[in-house]
């Protein structure tokens, strides 16, 4: 089904993805050479969409494995039920029987608890599942160690159990803040694509398909703030995450178009540190709002 | 075509780009599902199979474009960042000055009689002590092996002089409960043995946040390879840099030579539009590092001339915010080797009052004794 660039488009469009075809191409290729893919960008781009969208396209299950420092094997992968096994001792413990058959018993597929790696690994669909790894930059080098020998052969050893090998390889996606650098043994195992920011037109399109309900003039205007918005100076950029959360909002609050007041009251939707909220409702909003409506600048 | 990608990737190769034999047949086999006749789907193809970051996309395009096609037929293309000359015109008067402050500098040393302290120790080093005074911008090609060679030796004694000390170790107060009931499966579910979760103490004990910007450049040099050294020897250091955004570079540290470090750095575009935004690097420090990063005990070394285009009043509350989480701030200022130098420029003198230490770094006299005052420091 998706065996074109613009399959790829067509189909994440139908679930109001919209995909350009840098994008698209990479995709593409990720499933059709079965590769992993890598995607960084600044936060709110869309990264985690990517893999969210894909798994609706291929309609299969996805399975998000979300990493952040100090994430370690047993979070991941697995763990043993103890409570359960506990629980089984002490029913078994009255009765005369086979230690060793007690242990084979508690140590059983019964009593272990699959996180998301294994699941993935384990997934008895038709299609292979769609696994999201999303900011591993969040997580250590330890466990980049660790996903990179699980990335090439797909297996998982559990001592107890033995060697659990995938029976379909899942369609891998990781996500990065590049927060840090990735060490390189993985960057190329994968295929990478850095999303940047979109166009105004791209993000015009995005907001029109996302909130169907919102008028033509206040989405121009939405999205062109935010167009200009990026290129100030402020710490923490928005996404477009940020762009459909405000044209949400405005939407609430009946409005047909931006002014001032309204501006201030909900930059909270935008902006999300005091530094950059200062920083533009003192200066720079007066002259963003002029640029927006076109207006000559004083 | 498969001989065109060969030489295309060799001259990837000849630009620092890695490519790897794995690559090269991935991107072979890319190249199979698409119709490469059109023009954009197969530099997307190319991109995203022979390139891992970012910071390369300038470089790949300006190749791709050198070897596949003329540029006039090239359609313009998304770019995340535009190419960026680095704006050197500051930094070349500021040099200046720094000579002339620096011949000065040289006189007036013929005259002084050193410390007998310094000088014993500097000769402990190994190092022609008119060598280890002479400022860093004023080096010969010749002269760098020594300076570096001294500056690994320096740095292989302050982390020897500093992991001899003994560290506490903590027994653990947090019962390991996996391990715990793991253990207690031998006793039919009883759990007779305690399993301890030993605390994994992965403090980090000194961050560096380094000015490489235009009037930085040589010094920072320099004190990056101390960083470096200093890094291969000691466990739990992290190392920053900016110009007007502020970048970790522990890892790259870590995984490279030192020369290609120095190359990676001066290609990626941090901003070398001829600024420095002291204020906005210590900020970005501040809401994304400085909680994983700055413990009880953790040193700050900021290292930077001072020259600032941010705004003071965020410098301000920057280094406020930083002083209170830090234990100590070590500022090092490579103009403080020169005579006569008084921080009165906005930003440094704003910083003044939350620094600690205030050294200079303009040779390698001056790092020899910012060893000293580390060493202290830590072994405390």
């Amino acid at each position: 089904m998706l065996n074109s660039i613009e399959a790829v488009q067509k189909e994440m469009e139908k679930f109001q993805y919209i995909v350009d075809r840098p994008l698209a191409t990479i995709i593409y290729l990720a499933i059709s050479l079965e590769k992993p893919l890598l995607l960084e960008g600044e936060a709110g781009v869309g990264k985690t969409d990517v893999a969210k969208v894909l798994a609706q396209v291929m309609d299969t299950k996805l399975i998000r494995l979300q990493c952040y420092e100090g994430l370690d094997v047993n979070t991941a992968v697995y763990e043993w039920n103890y409570p359960k096994q506990m629980l089984r001792i002490k029913l078994e413990e009255g009765k005369t029987g086979d230690k060793d058959e007690l242990e084979g018993l508690i140590f059983s597929g019964r009593y272990l608890i699959k996180r998301p790696l294994l699941q993935a690994i384990q997934e008895d669909l038709s299609k292979p599942s769609v696994l999201l790894i999303d900011e591993i930059d969040r997580a250590d080098e330890e466990f980049e160690a660790f996903l990179l020998e699980l990335l090439s052969d797909f297996q998982i050893t559990i001592p107890e159990l033995g060697t659990l090998k995938a029976k379909k390889r899942p369609y891998v996606i990781l996500t990065s803040n590049r927060t840090r650098e990735l060490h390189d043994a993985l960057k190329r195992r994968c295929l990478y694509h850095w999303i940047p920011y979109p166009s105004l037109e791209k993000e015009l399109r995005i907001v029109s398909v996302k909130i169907p309900g919102i008028k033509g003039t206040l989405a121009e205007q939405v999205c062109r703030f935010m167009q200009l918005l990026r290129e100030e100076d402020i710490y923490k950029r928005p996404g477009i995450a940020e762009t459909l959360d405000w044209a949400v909002a405005l939407l609430h609050l009946d409005r047909e178009e931006l002014d001032r007041q309204t501006v201030i009251d909900t930059m909270g939707c935008i902006l999300k540190y005091r530094e950059d909220l200062d920083k533009i409702s003192r200066e720079r909003l007066d002259n963003l709002l002029a640029e927006v409506f076109g207006e000559e600048e004083p | 075509m498969l001989e065109n990608i060969l030489r295309f990737t060799r001259e990837l190769k000849k630009n620092n780009v890695e490519i790897t034999t794995g690559r090269v047949i991935d991107t072979l086999k890319a190249l199979t599902f698409i119709d490469f006749s059109r023009r954009d789907d197969f530099y997307f193809t190319l991109r995203c199979n022979l390139i891992s970051s970012v910071e390369d996309y300038n470089l790949f395009t300006k190749i791709y474009l050198e070897f596949f096609c003329g540029r006039k037929e090239f359609k313009e293309m998304e770019h995340p960042f535009p190419i960026v000359v680095p704006d050197k015109t500051k930094s070349v008067s500021l040099r200046e000055e720094i000579e002339k402050k620096k011949d000065e500098e040289e006189d007036r040393k013929g005259n002084e009689e050193k410390e007998g302290e310094r000088k014993t120790k500097i000769a402990s080093y190994g190092i022609d002590k008119v060598l280890a005074a002479k400022d860093l911008t004023g080096m010969v090609q010749d002269e760098l092996p020594a300076i570096e060679r001294g500056i690994r030796k320096l740095t292989h004694r302050l982390a020897t002089r500093i992991s001899r000390r003994k560290q506490p170790f903590s027994k653990g107060k947090i019962l390991d409960v996996r391990r715990t009931l793991r253990a207690s499966l031998r006793y039919g579910g009883d759990p007779v043995e305690l399993m301890m979760k030993r605390k994994k103490i992965k403090k980090t004990r000194l961050v560096t946040i380094l000015d490489i910007s235009g009037s930085m450049e040589i010094y920072s040099r320099f004190f990056l390879l101390f960083a470096y050294s200093l890094q291969k020897e000691l466990k739990n250091i992290e190392t920053f840099v900016f110009s007007m955004a502020l970048t970790r570079i522990t890892e790259l540290l870590r995984s490279k030579k030192f020369d290609d470090i120095l190359e990676r750095l001066s290609r990626v575009s941090l901003g070398w539009s001829g600024g420095t935004d002291i204020g906005g690097a210590l900020m970005a420090f501040n809401h994304h590092y400085a909680s994983m990063f700055l413990r009880p005990k953790t040193i700050v070394i900021i290292v930077s001339d001072g020259w600032d285009r941010g705004d003071a009043q965020l410098l301000d509350w920057q280094m406020k915010k930083l002083k209170l989480n830090a234990h100590k701030i070590i500022w090092l200022n490579p103009l403080l080797g020169s005579p006569g130098y008084q921080p009165i420029c906005r930003g440094m003198s704003t910083c003044i009052p939350y620094i600690d230490y205030f050294l200079p770094v303009h040779n390698l006299e001056s790092l020899i004794y910012l060893g000293d005052h580390i060493g202290y420091l830590m072994s405390a």
